[in-house]
């Protein structure tokens, strides 16, 4: 009896944590909150940025880049990589371009394709780390960049294919009203990606054996089809951004994404996804790109000369993630604290 | 006798949290003080602000009878203080030589130059042989067992000088044998005039090796004795503050039917002819020396790893157990010995972790339904009394007990029938201990079985209807509760008939 | 799982042995070659000529390619035509330099893509007595035997000066430019910067786009923010000016004046639709030819110019149908 009483007056003492205080808001949303001081910034320093249209401009620009992001989130949160993006991004593209245009085969199936094709690469990936055993996800992965690479140039001869049906161009360049297509089609994906990932079983499985590959395994979790799955959604997700690309520049062509899979990368970690694996979310994600668009879209505004653009862009990378740091370093003394 | 460490009032305040409150310690040279009480009574607390990685808010410390100011691991290590933890911190792949000299790597001219290694071998040598141990000293730290690498920890802190070396639950990975050396060298620390804070929960070596014995309690000291004015019974009373009527709860409930029975497993090279059963509403306990082959037999029954020849039958049906899920479909539940690194995804909350076996159970079509989630994580925290009650609250930043609550509760949402527990107490304090038992008390109630691996021989004494005994991957040896002894275990247990 | 590991180990070692094959008996032929090859008798050596590009990959590439195979193909020597994948692999570059300069070829054509950082390989080339050609892109080395090609500054002037005839004094214009520190575009953009400022026009912004179709659109859509009234765009290649183009079409925006520069196939067919206004061609089928030709010329021992000038051209709405016809009959199209 004494025991429970004396349980419960330490259960007391950690009631006043449980509290959301104004902090702990900025604590979590430390990544948009930088979002918001960039658009401020930006605002002020040129007219031209807080203008409906230029909102769009970053939507559209954005939109690759976070498609592709938020397949390679999975995969950083299973505490892997996905180098290969780019190259299957050209690759599944190619691969279309030469359908539609080269053989005339109809633009939707020629799509889902593109789709199919992306996420076959990807399964590769994950077979490769799972079956064949290979160390980490690095090697199979870059081993995977070179191959797409090179076959989407074997396919393509090497040159650009362009003149696409409408069809295609829709996804990359229509609008619904103001709003791009593009950056519908990335709500809707990662409406969708925020649910798999909290409220299926899978989803949370994912954070499980990144988390913990040991524990997982011994908790019942098929780790092999997991990380199968995170690795196909990733390709799936490459040649979705590859589709908005084709659409976008109403051409396919084999050089296509040669540094998207560090932009990638880049995002998710601007959006607070850990190296580490097990952490991470599809919102923050979504923030990280739209940080590097914002970017990317202020210094072109301001006219920022070439070279200190890629300085600025380094900068802004490394910063992002330093301010993660601390913040979770703040994080966790709180939580420490209250033990 | 001057006292080497003096504390006067230090306190430390987290928000909302009392950690140290008003603590007056004395510790004198050459002298072993043993420091014990429950998860949280606030003696890590204390060795982090010895050791500099916290800072007293109030009250001040004297050293060799000098206020002391200790702003951080350098000036511990000026002051001539040392912490070795539970987990060691030698690092794999560096020589013994090299581990001893880490950081401060003698040098072939002054501070410049090649490291001399000659000289750190001669030397870290020369400091292990001071505590009896041989050990080859260009050896890789990895290929020495848990004990050794703790010898070159204690060398270590001896090559700096070390006054005052506190041994943070220094025994709980070691064997008995192990122990024994360890405690042969706390004497010879003690001999050449170190002062030594050992913090256990093992309070039967408290009482060998202390010469004095802190209690501490809610962040506050409870008293000081010399330990030949205390007993174990009375250490665990002042330790949790009320009367433990028993150390362990045992309770006894109709036994049923066969629940498992494994024939003839065999896994070559780790176990070989292992055959037991445990009935329903039974506590089998599975005793043996560490490399027994205990934890290795669980593994192959729960699927981990694959057995060569050998059945497995539940409920007297024959089962085919290919991999964990196939265990946990047939109702298998299995706690691991090392709950960090096989229990829990520590970076994640506990409404994540008690969920992680059974989330697909809880899925009601694709989706999974989150408030239903939250009430059962609720419902947990409620039913086993996990500390701070809070779902959202990191794994890792739990107490030991409390983590392993929380892996007991991912089993219970399984709604498995038969548990295999490894080492279900260990590192835990005493008042989380009958916790556990209380649980699995509970479980046999409602006719589950329960296999229960465990390496402190009163536990199984004190928990067991049977007792099986491992020697070398064999079962040596099957003895029910009336006649189960320390020695006839014991002697099972190294292989003697 | 097993039967994949076997399939895929049997793949593997297919591979290399067909490789080892491959590479065995080529080194037997350049063997022989270079038995037969002493340094004073050039008349029995049978001439080969390595052609060493930026990439393979794009259609400027192809045509220059083109054009060397063409020369060969006409004064019957042996030309290889090699290039890294992507013009930024400079090492790539250097290391097919070196791999000719091993297999000791009669002469090397090379468009650098990085002129400063080829010189410690032109060197080399220098002292195994290998004469060194530059194509397309000038590099500040003395030794060299000759460049050919039109300047890339030159390309830039023609570009800039077709804007300026089409536009008012004190009109905005813009400049989007590929990869910073490759001197192709550098010399492109100061040319056509040159011209236009020389004109009178103002050229509110050079901004990098790094040769990508898909960045040149970004980066023309938020200078169209800044600059709404930008009356011209000089891209320093296709890629990018097919990318700008997008931007105004998208923006609504007409009459900009879109020039791009290469001549791509792309780029003709979006001049012919009426959407791209023009791009500066410079003969890459020209560069390839004129290369191997006085490539071989100096392994015969005979003087060349020090300088050849491969000529510029405008392709604009009025000539694409004739460049186009070249282009299809050099690249065998048709």
């Amino acid at each position: 009896m004494s025991n429970l009483e004396l349980k419960n007056v330490k259960a007391e003492r950690f009631q006043t944590t449980d509290k959301k205080s104004v902090k702990s808001y900025i604590s979590k949303f430390g990544s948009l909150l930088g979002l918001l001081l960039l658009c401020i910034a930006l605002t002020f320093a040129s007219s031209h940025f807080l203008t409906l249209k230029n909102i769009m401009n970053i939507a559209r620009q954005s939109a690759i880049n976070s498609l592709i992001s938020v397949g390679m989130l999975l995969t950083i949160l299973t505490a892997g990589i996905d180098l290969s993006v780019g190259s299957v991004l050209a690759l599944s593209t190619c691969i279309m371009g030469v359908a539609v245009v080269k053989w005339g085969i109809n633009p939707i199936l020629a799509m889902l394709m593109c789709i199919a094709i992306g996420a076959f690469l990807g399964f590769l990936n994950g077979v490769m780390l799972t079956k064949l055993k290979l160390p980490h996800p690095f090697i199979s992965t870059l081993g995977m960049k070179n191959i797409a690479r090179g076959l989407a140039l074997i396919v393509t001869a090497a040159s650009p294919i362009s003149g696409f049906p409408k069809a295609i161009q829709y996804i990359g360049a229509g609008f619904i009203g103001p709003v791009p297509v593009s950056f519908i089609l990335v709500i809707i994906v990662f409406v969708l990606f925020s649910i798999f990932l909290n409220r299926t079983a899978q989803g949370r499985y994912i954070y499980a054996v990144g988390g913990n590959l040991e524990a997982s395994k011994l908790s019942g979790i098929n780790v092999e089809k997991t990380l199968i799955l995170v690795y196909t959604l990733c390709g799936l997700m490459a040649s979705v951004g590859g589709l908005v690309l084709t659409g976008r520049v109403n051409a396919a062509f084999p050089l296509a994404g040669l540094d998207y899979d560090l932009d990638a990368i880049a995002a998710c970690i601007i959006g607070g996804a850990s190296f580490m694996g097990g952490s991470g979310t599809v919102w923050g994600t979504l923030i990280g790109a739209m940080i590097m668009a914002v970017l990317r879209n202020g210094l072109n505004l301001l006219g920022v000369s070439a070279d200190l653009q890629t300085v600025a862009i380094g900068a802004v990378i490394i910063a992002a993630v330093y301010v993660d740091v601390l913040r979770r370093q703040a994080e966790k003394k709180a939580k420490t604290q209250t033990v | 006798m001057q006292p080497f460490l003096e504390l006067k009032g230090v306190s430390k305040v987290f928000p909302g949290v009392r950690a140290l409150d008003n603590i007056n310690l004395e510790i004198l040279p050459g002298e072993v003080h043993g420091l014990v009480g429950e998860n949280g009574a606030g003696k890590s607390t204390l060795i982090k602000i010895l050791t500099g990685a916290y800072k007293n808010d109030a009250g001040k410390i004297y050293i060799e009878g000098k206020e002391a100011q200790i702003n951080g691991p350098r000036d511990a290590m000026k002051y001539g203080i040392t912490a070795i933890y539970q987990e060691l911190n030698t690092i794999k792949g560096l020589s013994v030589a090299e581990n001893v000299f880490l950081g401060r790597e003698i040098k072939q001219n002054g501070d410049r130059g090649l490291l001399n290694i000659k000289e750190m071998r001669k030397k870290s040598h020369e400091l292990l042989k001071g505590l009896g141990q041989d050990i080859d000293t260009k050896q890789d730290v990895a290929l020495l067992g848990i004990g050794q690498q703790q010898m070159v920890e204690i060398a270590k802190a001896l090559s700096i000088k070390t006054k005052l070396l506190i041994m943070d639950e220094p025994t709980s990975s070691l064997t008995g044998r192990e122990v024994k050396e360890l405690l042969r060298t706390v004497r010879e620390l003690k001999s050449r005039g170190i002062a030594v804070i050992y913090i256990s929960h093992r309070l039967e070596e408290v009482m060998e090796i202390c010469d004095r014995v802190t209690v501490m309690r809610d962040g506050m000291k409870i008293t000081t004795l010399p330990i030949e004015k205390v007993t174990v019974d009375e250490l665990i009373k002042l330790m949790v503050g009320r009367n433990l009527e028993q150390q362990f709860p045992k309770i006894k409930v109709e036994i049923g039917e066969e629940a498992l029975r494994v024939e003839n497993l065999t896994r070559k090279g780790t176990f070989e002819n292992i055959s037991f059963n445990v009935k329903k509403g039974e506590i089998i306990g599975i005793a043996g020396l560490v490399g027994a082959g205990r934890t290795e037999v669980a593994r192959a029954i729960f699927g981990a790893d694959e057995i060569d020849s050998g059945e497995i039958y539940i409920e007297n049906k024959k089962v085919n157990i290919k991999s964990p899920k196939d265990a946990m479909n047939l109702g298998i539940a299995f706690l691991t010995e090392d709950r960090k690194g096989q229990g829990l995804v520590l970076d994640n909350t506990i409404d994540f972790n008690v969920h992680i076996a059974s989330y697909k159970k809880s899925s009601n079509g694709l989706l999974l339904n989150l408030k239903k989630l939250k009430e059962t994580t609720r419902e947990n925290i409620k039913k086993l009394n996990i500390n701070p009650p809070i779902e959202n609250f990191v794994a890792r930043q739990l107490s030991g007990g409390n983590q392993q609550k929380v892996v007991i509760a991912k089993w219970l949402n399984t709604n498995a029938r038969i548990f295999i527990v490894d080492e279900p107490t260990r590192g835990i304090d005493v008042g989380a201990k009958v916790e556990v038992y209380n649980i699995l008390n509970n479980l046999i109630k409602d006719g589950a079985a329960v296999i229960m691996i465990s390496s402190e021989l009163p536990e199984i004494l004190g928990m067991s209807d049977r007792v099986y005994v491992m020697h070398e991957g064999r079962i040596t040896a099957e003895i029910d509760r009336a006649h189960a002894t320390q020695e006839n275990i014991m002697l099972a247990a190294t292989g003697g008939n | 799982m097993k039967k994949v590991t076997k399939i895929l180990s049997l793949m593997v070692i297919l591979t290399m042995l067909a490789v080892s094959f491959i590479g065995c008996g080529k080194k037997t032929a350049e063997q022989q070659t270079s038995n037969n090859n002493t340094a004073s008798n050039n008349e029995t050596k049978p001439i080969k000529i390595a052609v060493v590009l930026k990439a393979l990959n794009s259609d400027y590439w192809k045509i220059v390619q083109a054009g060397a195979m063409d020369a060969a193909k006409q004064l019957g020597v042996e030309v290889e035509v090699l290039g890294p994948n992507a013009e930024t692999d400079i090492a790539g570059q250097t290391s097919i330099m070196e791999d000719q300069i091993i297999k000791k070829v009669s002469a090397l054509v090379v468009a650098p893509s990085q002129p400063s950082a080829a010189i410690a390989t032109f060197d080399k080339a220098a002292e195994a007595n290998i004469p060194v050609l530059l194509i397309d892109t000038n590099a500040n080395w003395d030794k060299k035997l000759s460049f050919i090609g039109t300047g890339n500054y030159a390309g830039g002037e023609v570009g800039g000066k077709f804007i300026a005839s089409k536009l008012q004094k004190g009109d905005k214009v813009v400049i989007i430019r590929g990869a910073l520190g490759d001197g192709t575009h550098d010399e492109r953009v100061n040319g056509a910067k040159k011209a236009m400022e020389d004109a009178g026009l103002q050229v509110v912004a050079v901004q990098p786009a790094n040769s990508d179709r898909n960045m040149g659109m970004s980066v023309m859509e938020n200078l169209l923010q800044t600059y709404p009234d930008v009356k011209a765009v000089f891209c320093s290649n296709d890629e990018m000016a097919l990318g700008a183009q997008r931007a105004i079409m998208q923006a609504g925006k007409k009459g900009i004046i879109t020039v791009g520069f290469d001549g791509s196939p792309d780029a003709l067919k979006s001049i012919k639709a009426g959407e791209l206004t023009g791009s500066v061609a410079q003969s890459p089928y020209n560069i390839g030819k004129f290369g191997v030709e006085a490539a071989v010329k100096v392994a015969k021992g005979e003087k060349i110019d020090a300088r050849i000038d491969t000529g510029t051209s405008m392709i604009t709405a009025e000539n694409v149908d004739q460049a186009q016809a070249d282009l299809d009959k050099i690249l065998g199209k048709k």
